[in-house]
């Protein structure tokens, strides 16, 4: 079994054999639509949204293809796709040889953690390079915005070279040594400095005699961390310089919700903003929902009482189903989709949702 | 004219200029409209950036590749040039914007044919004080060519509707009847004419017949081992170059990577950067590399599948030896590679049997106009990039003569597929011929190109003599295999800190 193998067999088994083999292509690719983030938080699989974003259509293909011709491991009418027990006894199997990474958040951390990573890998470049006094050579990022920003960066931080290495260097160091040792290494080799070009995935992997895709995950999960401590909002005492770096990255809303969230923020309620925007009460809530789902920081504490979540938490953990309104029928009448939807963005591994693996 | 040398010393850092370029420069500076074909690595682009910076004002470069147009906007900021941008449908709508709103603080725009067509940028071009307009790989004009790209068409009208700055068209490689197509084309009649060779004196030619893949592998295995680095291999397929890249990797000590166009971003500068900082020391790739990377010391370019036309051949095996040093250029031939290139050239096209539902799933999702758009459906359909650019240039181009019935549509592309088709097929076959040429490789080269050899200084190629020994390694070095370094000390290395922390 090959690593590209595990990885979607666990994924159709996250699925429990209610959703389509196309499920696991769109969350692995990242397709933003609310069928795939709701199956993400259903499922509990969220966390590997976007985590191997320039997989081909042709490559899932075939890969789905390899999987499918022996027909030992999975079955799949197009519709539905779901593992043999064959297909369980290769996958518990191979777990002794594969390993996922822990630290995978991709839905709430990848967007923001593509963005912090290629200004960090200029950054550090940039510093680099000023150091061993090179002020030219050839950035590993080329676009536009992000030499600007950073461009941008050094003016506001306004320290000499000396200093701001130094202080990189330290802050670096502090980040690395919370995290597992193999993200740590993959992190560190990727950067680019003066006279040194950073490792490619693919190179990375080989030294470490890992599969090339495992070793991408695992370096995606160092990602999403850095962009999970970065972006907390006790970060900058601990992290003044790497802590800027996750500033002004929207959260990645339609434009209609994001408007709604600037009116929640100035203490509004459901109604008068359905009042104010002339909008259903429903659309309000269906962009609290999207705020939920995309601001990891969002309280829904305003909308659902803690004893409403705890009740939620325990259907979910409970029902086998996947389907909502089964759900809703075993929660008393005054929890409705909203409360339902609104704690289902806020469920993590810790909650697990009732899933075997 | 010593001013210009001046500006080459202090600009680019050169003592001299090298052939043509200073002849080329002064008559753009006169305000001529110039015709120049200049062979790849002789310094073509150098002839409009010096110019430039004497000019003044805005200076268009149209080019036909985003990574081409990206590596030179690097390349110039590498000089200390930094009003170069890049325009091109990658760019986001506000980076447009705002690079459209700041043309006036720009000194180098390099821009893709499709970005021209638009009103909007039209219109701030022609507010913009252009005074000239660079028509890279200009052979991309002529149908006679394989590289055609109907885009190429309309810049003579786009160049008068802009104001009709002056016009310098490049090429590397033209034989006659493609040059005469440029001109007309292109408006340029009483252009300035400057033609030098396409020969590369210092790059030895050679190709090496096998029986089988089998054996070829073998033997790129000896050469690898045992040429003087930075070398390229180049591949046919990615899947090839990766295969190869491993097999490298486990049976040989040399350093190396892959290189395509279906990695991503930040892989291929990656690997771009270890290769010019020489910390590689061969790169198996795709043609997608090599293009505007300026590294002076590649020392050979082998071929592991041989390109389908020979304009290619000379392009990718230019990329060698830019310092002027000895270099060589290796083809290996296996009987089993004759089968590769016909389905390449089948998979630039679409199947003519998909057109209605590709065209309809085009027009489903918008309009041929909104091309970023229409690409993405046909890659998602799973055309190739260059049929997917085909369908849409050629697709947009009978659009705007006006709506046309569908079966009308289908037949006019069908006979477009069979007519290019046909083009690249003759093309394809010029190169197998030369594959087969028993005489002097050069000059057999050579006169596809209407030339004739020069007295030859150093090697030729195999057929004239060549010793391979000239190009090898002075000793195999050992080198100790590469290993990732603990993180602590990777980024004690990146800040330069002497010692590790703790």
């Amino acid at each position: 079994m090959t690593f590209e193998q595990f990885l979607i067999l666990s994924l159709i088994h996250r699925f429990r054999g209610e959703r389509s083999a196309s499920a696991v292509y769109h969350l692995l690719k990242g397709k933003r639509t609310a069928q795939t983030i709701q199956d993400g938080f259903l499922y509990q699989v969220h966390v590997y949204f976007q985590t191997l974003k320039s997989l081909t259509r042709q490559e899932w293909q075939a890969l789905m293809e390899d999987l499918s011709r022996s027909g030992r491991w999975i079955l799949n009418d197009g519709n539905r796709c779901l593992l043999t027990e064959e297909g369980l006894q290769a996958l518990e199997a191979a777990r002794s040889r594969f390993e996922l990474p822990t630290g995978l958040d991709g839905w709430f951390y990848g967007r923001a953690a593509e963005k912090i990573w290629s200004r960090l890998s200029l950054l550090v470049q940039t510093a680099s390079h000023l150091i061993a006094k090179q002020p030219r050579f050839l950035p590993v990022v080329r676009d536009d915005a992000t030499l600007r920003w950073i461009k941008g960066y050094l003016k506001a931080v306004g320290r000499d070279r000396e200093a701001l290495a130094a202080g990189l260097y330290n802050e670096l160091v502090a980040l690395c040594s919370r995290f597992p040792e193999r993200e740590a290494t993959l992190l560190s080799n990727r950067l680019s400095g003066s006279g040194m070009a950073g490792k490619t995935i693919d190179q990375m992997a080989v030294l470490l005699s890992r599969p090339e895709t495992e070793t991408l995950l695992w370096f995606q999960s160092g990602l999403h961390r850095t962009a999970k401590v970065l972006t907390a909002k006790q970060s900058a005492s601990s992290f003044p310089l790497l802590s800027r770096l996750a500033k002004d990255i929207d959260a990645g809303l339609t434009a209609s919700s994001a408007k709604t969230y600037e009116l929640l923020k100035k203490g509004l309620g459901v109604e008068d903003i359905a009042r104010l925007r002339r909008l259903k009460t429903a659309t309000v809530q269906d962009h609290i929902v999207e705020i939920a789902f995309c601001d990891p920081e969002f309280s829904i504490r305003p909308f659902v009482n803690e004893s409403a979540e705890r009740l939620v938490k325990q259907v979910l953990k409970r029902t086998r189903t996947r389907r909502l309104s089964a759900i809703k029928q075993a929660l008393p009448a005054d929890i409705d989709y909203f409360h339902i939807r609104l704690v289902l963005a806020r469920m993590n591994d810790r909650d697990d949702v009732g899933s075997d693996a | 004219m010593t001013t210009l040398e001046a500006t080459l010393k202090e600009r680019f850092g050169f003592e001299a200029f090298r052939p043509g370029q200073k002849e080329v420069i002064e008559d753009i500076l006169k305000g001529h409209d110039v015709f120049c074909m200049l062979p790849t690595g002789s310094g073509k682009s150098l002839c409009y950036q010096l110019a430039g910076e004497l000019l003044g004002g805005l200076v268009v470069i149209v080019s036909p590749l985003v990574s081409l147009m990206e590596d030179q906007v690097e390349a110039l900021r590498l000089h200390g040039e930094k009003r170069a941008a890049a325009l091109n449908s990658f760019l986001g709508r506000e980076e447009k914007e705002r690079l459209l709103r700041s043309l006036h603080e720009c000194r180098f725009l390099y821009i893709s044919p499709e970005m021209l067509q638009s009103e909007r940028v039209r219109r701030a071009l022609k507010r913009a004080n252009v005074t000239l307009f660079v028509v890279d790989e200009a052979h991309c004009v002529s149908e006679w060519g394989y590289e055609f790209r109907p885009d190429y068409l309309k810049l003579g009208a786009i160049r008068e509707d802009i104001g009709r700055p002056p016009c310098l068209a490049m090429t590397a490689t033209a034989d006659e009847k493609t040059r005469a197509d440029i001109i007309a084309r292109l408006g340029i009649a009483h252009c300035r004419l400057h033609l030098y060779g396409v020969d590369r004196p210092n790059i030895a030619i050679a190709v090496e017949k096998m029986d089988t893949g089998a054996e070829k592998l073998e033997r790129l295995i000896e050469l690898v081992t045992n040429l003087q680095s930075p070398g390229i291999v180049y591949f046919s397929s990615r899947k090839a170059a990766e295969a190869v890249h491993a097999v490298l990797r486990s049976r040989t000590k040399v350093r190396t990577a892959y290189y395509h166009a279906g990695m991503d971003a930040e892989e291929r500068l990656l690997v771009q950067n270890q290769f010019f900082y020489d910390q590689l020391d061969v790169v198996c790739a795709t043609t997608a590399f090599g293009m505007g990377i300026n590294k002076a010391n590649v020392r050979y370019v082998i071929h592991f599948h041989y390109p389908l036309y020979v304009n290619a051949y000379l392009q990718e095996i230019g990329r060698a030896g830019r310092d002027g040093k000895p270099s060589v250029a290796i083809a290996l031939v296996a009987k089993e590679d004759h089968l590769l290139p016909e389905r390449l050239i089948h998979r630039e096209f679409p199947e003519v049997d998909r057109l209605p539902a590709l065209i309809r799933s085009i027009r489903t999702a918008g309009s041929a106009l909104d091309r970023a758009a229409a690409e993405a459906v046909l890659t998602e359909a799973g055309l190739s990039e260059t049929a997917g650019r085909f369908l849409v240039e050629t697709l947009s181009a009978l659009d705007e003569e006006g709506r046309k019935p569908l079966h009308d549509v289908i037949r006019r592309i069908e006979k477009r597929i069979a007519e290019r088709k046909a083009v690249k097929f003759r093309e394809l076959s010029i190169m197998r011929e030369w594959l087969e040429t028993t005489g002097c490789r050069r000059q057999a080269m050579l006169r596809l190109f209407h030339e004739e050899k020069a007295g030859n200084a150093g090697d030729c190629c195999d057929a004239c003599g060549l010793d391979l020994n000239v190009y090898r390694k002075p000793c195999a070095q050992g080198r100790e295999t590469p290993l990732l370094d603990p993180w602590q000390k990777r980024l004690a290395k990146l800040f330069g800190c002497a010692a590790p922390a703790r």
